[in-house]
């Protein structure tokens, strides 16, 4: 591939992502990027909201520790203990 | 491409393969303590397990099952099979990356046993392109990197509801790979799919993402 189009280095984003894209089409797509303001940019932009994804949900993920609701829990501890009982019989 | 741009490359790379990230080695622990009185069925150890892992494992239940109601059941069910399997724990991983595991497994298995609903479009919010191949659209860098802003606490929210807002086949494939860190064969299994499927998912996912939360990554500063 000598050349790329926006629309193609728009498919290799997430292989290019991963360092899976063959070295050719790596070498051929970073040329492209080089040239290419507004693909940089959006290359910017997706890695921007994996990575943003990541954090809001991990920060979602701790303000939840600790924090199940109690009747939730008498629910689970109920269960686990008609299990047991039932395990024991 | 010069060294600024390479380093910045570099480090999306890092950003995109959460797979490839080296555990946490579990250090002498207060997690083995709590499975050895699970396994001798010590008083209050269940309950200490419920109560200081239940909310995290409400959270990924949440995300992925987008129903209170089924959310809180696959919660049940976690910790429920976790203490039947408490003795095949072998400590090669966190407790809480165990757990996570098996509500992961939880919740996948809810989700299948779900009515299927026809696959929903998301082409409205993938880039269109001119018939030369150049974007229709232009994408500008603000004077602050896309990621710094979006990180920002307080637009972890938006990005939140960005994500609830992706058709449930998109969504699922995005918090499995991309959230919870499975791998494109994992995800490909759990689903019935292909790994190509999977990856073709994730990317269209993550391009619809980013078309969601464009108003935020615009230039700020103009």
């Amino acid at each position: 591939m000598s050349k790329m189009t926006c629309r193609a280095c728009s498919d290799f984003l997430a292989d290019y992502l991963d360092g899976q894209l063959d070295p050719g089409i790596r070498a051929t797509f970073e040329v492209h990027l080089d040239k290419c303001r507004n693909c940089r940019a959006y290359l910017e932009q997706y890695a921007a909201v994996i990575k943003a994804g990541r954090c809001a949900c991990e920060r979602e993920n701790e303000q939840a520790a600790g924090a199940l609701p109690e009747e939730l829990v008498r629910a689970i501890l109920a269960a686990q203990a008609e299990r047991g009982n039932t395990s024991d019989a | 491409m010069n060294g600024a741009r390479l380093a910045a490359v570099v480090c999306y790379s890092a950003v995109a393969s959460p797979t490839e990230t080296t555990p946490t080695p579990p250090s002498a622990s207060p997690d083995q303590a709590l499975v050895d009185a699970l396994r001798s069925h010590a008083p209050g150890a269940f309950e200490q397990l419920v109560r200081t892992r239940g909310g995290r494992l409400l959270a990924v239940t949440r995300r992925l099952l987008g129903n209170e109601e089924d959310a809180r059941d696959a919660v049940q069910e976690t910790f429920m099979n976790a203490y039947r399997s408490i003795d095949r724990f072998e400590g090669g991983s966190l407790l809480s990356t165990w757990l996570h595991r098996i509500a992961v497994n939880v919740s996948l298995m809810k989700l299948r046993t779900r009515k299927r609903k026809p696959e929903e479009s998301l082409d409205h919010l993938l880039p269109a392109f001119k018939d030369d191949g150049h974007f229709m659209e232009r994408f500008e860098s603000g004077s602050e990197p896309a990621d710094v802003r979006l990180s920002r606490i307080e637009e972890q929210a938006t990005v939140r509801t960005a994500i609830d807002e992706l058709p449930e086949h998109y969504r699922t494939v995005l918090l499995l790979r991309d959230i919870e860190g499975l791998d494109t064969r994992d995800v490909a299994e759990q689903l019935g799919i292909t790994a190509n499927a999977v990856k073709l998912r994730l990317h269209r996912a993550r391009q619809a993402l980013r078309t969601l939360l464009a108003p935020r990554l615009g230039r700020p500063d103009r």
